[in-house]
């Protein structure tokens, strides 16, 4: 048996990193455990984006421009980025023949630039390069290479095993991330509620961004749904589908619409494939309480989809100041770390723990002609915001004033949008099947 | 009947490792390696991934 750790902390992600190097930064003993070896290196779907311009489970962000430095100020902390950025201002969703609803007004935009931008593209790599430089000039001792496969609690202490190698704390923070081992293990998915497996492919696309620069675009042809997003690189986006139904060959989808669709295919004329990048999403809901035999689960892994990389780095930020305080109050167990429970019930849990969000597979209902009036009557620009949970209601509720147009223009399209409705909860069940092994 | 990774499209984006019911797969040197001993050949690993990686090998 190795030495005795304060805190181990497995996963080297926004939100593990945060926790070690604050830990680290407080004097603890800290264990950080990663299963890359590279862990500066993200191999998966990740825009590395932040967003600015409101608050979202509590906090808001600010980039520093002339430190360079992200700064918190609702939590206390700032982290260092010394790399490449661009602005996002806002959402477009087009429609399959080229209508498009706004969100964000673009013409704004041209004219004020990044006063008005809700969020910034960072290199990811960087950013997780410049935390864990701040981690190690903080003592945290870094494991890479380091697959865990349990965590047990015995007396006062936990043991994380990886393999033939077992590391000894007092408190385990679990960032390992949206489909998390740890959770598994520790019988949380039990009780949490499964909706599936969202599996996404994204083809990294070298050229020039076909749409206006710092926009996030959702694309949809009458068979499929795409994301087009651009990266800190102005020569370099991401064109994504996804899908639960493990049938659906998403290469072949993206193949089809990059060639062939008869809207699209012309903005990727000029664009080459460079890359191949996916990633796998297995959906819970919330965890109320995340915390069990001294392993408190931050970021992702005790969340639903993915959480965003500013509430990763609160969590992580937030959970290494409670072990402190446990630490130095002597609690070894949940009643010192009451206060982040706290934090993350008003945060997060209380305002969205039990928010859903329904499949939305419009083409499944409606052809591609009644997708375009829908897209056609939206005239205005809806606000823009990187919260998605305002993003989303506010979508909505601009589709709740305008059925009785549509009721009186489109008939036939009130009633798919109601049967579409109905059907939900079924599309439900047959997602969560698909993410069942073969029987 | 074994599984495999096709580390040839494997992105190494470490999501059947974390699904995994058997904790039967690891990243070994930033590859994806399936452990057969522990595999129960439940096949999730190749229902879910998008780029088909895991495959069967008599």
């Amino acid at each position: 048996m190795s030495k005795k750790y304060d805190l181990v902390v497995v996963g080297a992600g926004p939100a593990g990193l945060m926790a070690a190097k604050a830990a680290g930064e407080n004097g603890l003993e800290v264990a950080l455990l990663e299963r890359k070896t590279d862990m500066t290196k993200i191999s998966r779907v990740d825009a590395g984006a932040l967003g600015i311009n409101e608050y979202h489970f509590m906090e808001i962000l600010k980039y520093n421009t002339r430190d360079k430095r992200f700064c918190f100020p609702v939590c206390g902390f700032t982290i260092p980025y010394d790399g490449p950025w661009s602005s996002v201002y806002g959402f477009q969703i087009h429609s399959p023949g080229g209508n498009r609803i706004c969100i964000g007004d673009w013409e704004e935009v041209k004219k004020k630039g990044d006063e008005v931008a809700l969020g910034i593209s960072t290199s990811k790599d960087k950013l997780m390069e410049c935390l864990l430089l701040e981690a190690e000039k903080f003592h945290v001792d870094v494991f890479p290479g380091t697959n865990v496969t349990d965590v047990k609690k015995s007396g006062d202490t936990v043991q994380v095993v990886a393999g033939d190698k077992t590391f000894e704390a007092c408190f385990v923070i679990a960032a390992d991330g949206v489909n998390s081992r740890i959770a598994r293990v520790l019988g949380f998915n039990k009780e949490r509620k499964f909706h599936g497996t969202w599996r996404s492919l994204c083809w990294e696309m070298e050229g020039e961004f076909p749409i206006d620069p710092g926009s996030f675009n959702f694309l949809l042809s009458d068979k499929a749904t795409f994301s087009l997003v651009p990266t800190y690189r102005k020569d370099l986006f991401h064109l994504s589908t996804f899908s639960y139904n493990p049938a659906t060959n998403l290469n072949a989808v993206l193949e089809n619409f990059v060639k062939e669709d008869k809207t699209y295919s012309s903005w990727f004329a000029r664009a080459s494939r460079v890359g191949t990048i996916n990633c796998i999403v297995s959906e819970h809901s919330p965890i109320k309480e995340p915390f069990k035999d001294n392993v408190l689960l931050i970021g992702d892994a005790a969340w639903f989809k993915e959480i965003s990389n500013m509430a990763s780095f609160c969590t992580g930020w937030k959970a290494a100041n409670s072990v402190t305080q446990a630490l130095l109050e002597k609690k070894y167990n949940k009643d010192g770390l009451s206060g982040y429970f706290k934090w993350w019930n008003e945060s997060f849990y209380e305002p969205h723990g039990s928010v859903e969000f329904a499949s939305a597979e419009l083409q499944k209902f409606l052809s591609g002609e009644e997708i375009d009036y829908l897209a056609s009557i939206v005239t205005k620009p809806i606000k823009a915001t990187m919260n998605f949970y305002t993003l989303f209601s506010s979508i909505g509720r601009t589709y709740a004033e305008l059925l009785p147009k549509i009721q009186e223009e489109r008939p036939e399209i009130m009633d798919k949008l109601i049967e579409m409705r109905t059907k939900s909860a079924d599309l439900g069940e047959q997602q969560k099947k698909w993410g069942f092994p073969n029987k | 009947m074994v599984i495999k990774i096709n580390t040839e499209v494997c992105t190494v984006c470490g999501g059947c490792i974390d699904i995994c019911p058997a904790t039967a797969i690891s990243m070994i040197n930033d590859n994806v390696v399936i452990d057969n001993d522990l595999c129960t050949e439940c096949k999730i690993c190749v229902k879910i991934c998008p780029v088909n990686a895991p495959a069967e090998e008599e």
